[in-house]
This record gives C-alpha cells, sequence and structure tokens, in this order.
C-alpha cells in the first residue's frame, strides 16, 4: 500500500482521476499528499478549473 | 413525363447553411480533413433524408450536431489505425520536463484564479480552443472523443482498438500539454488576485 507518493505520481493520479474513479486509498494518497505541498494543490485546482471550462465551452459549440 | 426535381426546401437551405460550422467541429474531432468532409456530408444527407427525425423542439443546429457527433464515431471506426498513428509531438512526454529526478516539481504551478473569472471572459475561451486545436493528432482525437463526443474510456478503447493504459497516456499527455497552452497564452498574461 502506497501512501507517501512523489509530486509527479500525485499528479498523474489527478489526472487520471478525470478517466477513472480512484480507489480509496489512491484517493486517501492524494489528500495527505496535498495537506504538505503547495504545488499539487494549484495543480488540482487547475485542473478544476479547466474541468469547468471544458464543460462550459462544450455548451457554447454546441448550441451558440 | 418525370416529374421535375423539387425546389431545395427551406429545411434543406438551412442545413446547408450550418454545413461550415458542421465541419469546423468535425474536423477539430478527426484532425483530418477528408474524414470530416465524409462525417459531415453523411450528417446532411442522413438529415434531407429524414428531416422528420427534427423534431423542431431543439435548434436545427443543436440536432445536427447531435446526428454529426454519430458520423464522426463512424469515421473514427471506420480509420481505426490511422486514427491512433502516433507523431514525434504525440511520443513527447512533458513530466520529464515537469518534474526533477526525485519526482519534485521544476517549475512550480502558478496560481490560476477562480474558474469564474476566467470563465467568465469571452477571449478566453478562444484560446481554450486554438489550444484545443494544437493538440498532436492521436492525443487530440481521444482528448475530443472523451471531452466533445462524450465517451466513456472503455468506449473509446473498443472504438480505437487501443488498451485502456495507452489510452490513460494519451489523455494525460493532452491535458498536461493543455495546462501548459493555457499558460503560456492565457495566464501568464493575466493579472490573477490573490
Amino acid at each position: 500500500m502506497k501512501i507517501r507518493r512523489s509530486c509527479k505520481d500525485v499528479t498523474r493520479l489527478v489526472l487520471e482521476s478525470q478517466d477513472r474513479p480512484l480507489k480509496a486509498m489512491e484517493s486517501v494518497s492524494l489528500h495527505l499528499h496535498w495537506l504538505a505541498c503547495n504545488s499539487c494543490r494549484r495543480f488540482n485546482d487547475q485542473q478544476r478549473l479547466m474541468r469547468v471550462a471544458l464543460d462550459r465551452w462544450k455548451l457554447y459549440r454546441d448550441a451558440d | 413525363m418525370p416529374p421535375s426535381p423539387a425546389p431545395p426546401s427551406d429545411f434543406a437551405r438551412q442545413v446547408e447553411a450550418l454545413r461550415p460550422q458542421l465541419l469546423r467541429f468535425a474536423r477539430a474531432q478527426l484532425r483530418n480533413d477528408a474524414w470530416a468532409e465524409d462525417a459531415v456530408s453523411d450528417t446532411v444527407l442522413a438529415a434531407l433524408e429524414k428531416p422528420e427525425g427534427f423534431g423542431g423542439q431543439s435548434q436545427l443546429k443543436t440536432w445536427l450536431v447531435g446526428v454529426l457527433k454519430h458520423k464522426v464515431v463512424d469515421q473514427l471506426r471506420r480509420h481505426t489505425r490511422e486514427a491512433t498513428v502516433m507523431n514525434t509531438e504525440d511520443g513527447e512526454d512533458l513530466d520529464e520536463s515537469l518534474f526533477d529526478r526525485t519526482g519534485h516539481w521544476s517549475d512550480k504551478p502558478q496560481d490560476w484564479g477562480s474558474p469564474e473569472a476566467a470563465c467568465g471572459q469571452r477571449q478566453f475561451f478562444d484560446v481554450l480552443q486554438v489550444c484545443c486545436d494544437q493538440l498532436p493528432p492521436a492525443q487530440g482525437r481521444v482528448f475530443m472523443m472523451r471531452e466533445w463526443l462524450e465517451l466513456e474510456t472503455d468506449e473509446i478503447c473498443k472504438e480505437l482498438q487501443i488498451t485502456s493504459t495507452n489510452l490513460w497516456v494519451l489523455l494525460h499527455r493532452a491535458r498536461l500539454r493543455l495546462r501548459d497552452c493555457l499558460q503560456l497564452r492565457w495566464f501568464s498574461t493575466q493579472k490573477v488576485k490573490a
């Protein structure tokens, strides 16, 4: 069971979480990492922003 | 005497008028002009053959885009092998430059501010569009299948006959590249309020 992860590894998981459900332990290890790592929190916020933007863009593209 | 061909109906004219927009969508997804032309022709043909399919409840464009999505998947299915050929750019691994040897960020992610602030600006979506169009072909196709056609990952794997590991690698690279492009073309030019 892997609890401590590198930033590179956390980044991979954050990206994969958009395309597959994470396992419980993966999720826990992400949250633990974020407690201590400002950069990875920011990366996650950036991905959230991209998520919102892509969803909104989809609506624009299809309808207007 | 054979009946003279009927003049194009209003419906046919309206459908034709939307052709350029449909073509833009098809190109963005397929990244191949010939496939895009075929997908759009099939869409227009299907619409003209069965105009009653358009119930009139939605906008004509919305309905046509819905038909187009199916025709785009048909094209991808027909050209599976070529659709997943990676060029050198597809093969590049951005991870290598993002992290140092110990797996730490070599270039720390910046604060992008709130989604509302970015999405409130129409130009931001133009940049997003440019950045999506610039994805290398194989990455661009799977990314658009996921984000625009809204296919589940197992459907994409089935249609393109690739493994889920291959798919995750392509999506991973596409999302990192998109982030890089947005950083460069939008966020580094904006003053983000803390």
